[in-house]
C-alpha cells in the first residue's frame, strides 16, 4: 500500500452529513445577510455624511462660528449626523460578526 | 442521452465564487462528511469535529478565489480544516505528541477478520500521537515541517510519528490478496 493509497483512505467518509451541511449553509445565509445589512448601513452612513459635509461647505467662506454653530444644532443635522453615526456602529458590529 | 454530467470542483467553485449558493451547497455536501471524519480521525470529539468542518467551509468561501482546482476541493478544505485544529487544540495536540516517545512498536498481527478492518477502526488502533501525525499528514496533506511548526515540535518527531503509524496502517489495511501474494 502506498502513500497515496493511504491518502485516498482517508477520503473515505462513512455517510451522508445532511445535518452539517444544512448547518453550513445556514450560516452562509445569515453571513449573506449581515453583509447585505452592512452594505446598507454604509451606503446611510455615507448619504448621510455626505449631506452634513454639503451643508457645512455652503457655509464656508462667509459664515461665522455662530452660523456654523447654528447649523450645526439644527434638528435635522443633528438627527443626520446620528443616524449616520448608528449605521457606522452597526455596520462596525456585524463586520465583527462576520 | 447520457446521464447528466456532474459538474467539476472547479466549477462549481466558480460558481461559488460568484455567488451560486447552489453551488457552494454542492461542495459542502460533497467535502463536508469527509472533513468531519478526517477530523474525528485527528481525535477531535464528534461535536468539535462538525463545529471545525463548518468553519472549515465558511472559511472556504469566503477565500474561494484561491481554489485553483488542482486537486478536489475536499482536499483544500481538509488543509483548512486541518489548520483550524492544530490553532484550536495547539497545547493538547503538542502534550499528546510530547508524551508519547517513538517506541518502535508496530501493529499487531492480523488476523483474518481484521484484514477487513476499515480506515477508521484501523486509526482506533494507533497510538494518540501516530492517529494525529498520520491523519494531518496522509489525511489533511501537511508536510511534517507545517505540522511540526503548528505544533511547536521538531519535524523529525513528527516524521517518526508518521513513518510508525503509517507502517502499522499498512498492515492493518492490508486486503487479504495483497497479504497472499
Amino acid at each position: 500500500m502506498t502513500d497515496p493509497d493511504l491518502a485516498q483512505a482517508f477520503l473515505t467518509a462513512p455517510d451522508e452529513r445532511a445535518d452539517l451541511v444544512d448547518a453550513v449553509l445556514r450560516r452562509v445565509r445569515a453571513a449573506d445577510r449581515r453583509r447585505r445589512v452592512v452594505i446598507a448601513a454604509a451606503g446611510i452612513a455615507g448619504l448621510g455624511l455626505a449631506a452634513a459635509a454639503l451643508a457645512a461647505t455652503g457655509l464656508l467662506g462667509h459664515a461665522t462660528l455662530a452660523d456654523l454653530a447654528h447649523v450645526a444644532l439644527q434638528p435635522w443635522m443633528l438627527a443626520t449626523l446620528g443616524v449616520a453615526l448608528t449605521a457606522l456602529v452597526a455596520a462596525r458590529e456585524t463586520l465583527a460578526e462576520l | 442521452m447520457g446521464p447528466p454530467r456532474l459538474a467539476s470542483d472547479i466549477e462549481l467553485a466558480l460558481a461559488a465564487g460568484r455567488g451560486d449558493r447552489r453551488a457552494f451547497g454542492e461542495l459542502a455536501r460533497r467535502s463536508a462528511p469527509v472533513v468531519a471524519a478526517m477530523l474525528r480521525r485527528m481525535g477531535a470529539p464528534a461535536a468539535l469535529a462538525d463545529d471545525l468542518t463548518q468553519d472549515a467551509l465558511l472559511a472556504a468561501l469566503n477565500a474561494i478565489a484561491g481554489y485553483r482546482g488542482d486537486g478536489p476541493f475536499m482536499g483544500w478544505v481538509m488543509r483548512i480544516a486541518a489548520r483550524l485544529y492544530l490553532k484550536r487544540r495547539r497545547r493538547e495536540a503538542r502534550i499528546v505528541l510530547m508524551a508519547d516517545p517513538p517506541d518502535g512498536r508496530t501493529a499487531e498481527p492480523a488476523t483474518d477478520s481484521d484484514l477487513r478492518l476499515d480506515i477508521d477502526r484501523a486509526i482506533a488502533r494507533l497510538s494518540p500521537p501516530e492517529r494525529l501525525c498520520v491523519s494531518l499528514h496522509h489525511g489533511a496533506g501537511l508536510t511534517y515541517d507545517e505540522i511540526g511548526r503548528a505544533l511547536q515540535v521538531p519535524p523529525g518527531t513528527v516524521k517518526s510519528h508518521v513513518s510508525r503509524g503509517s507502517a502499522k496502517l499498512r498492515t492493518l489495511l492490508a486486503s487479504p490478496e495483497r497479504r497472499a501474494r
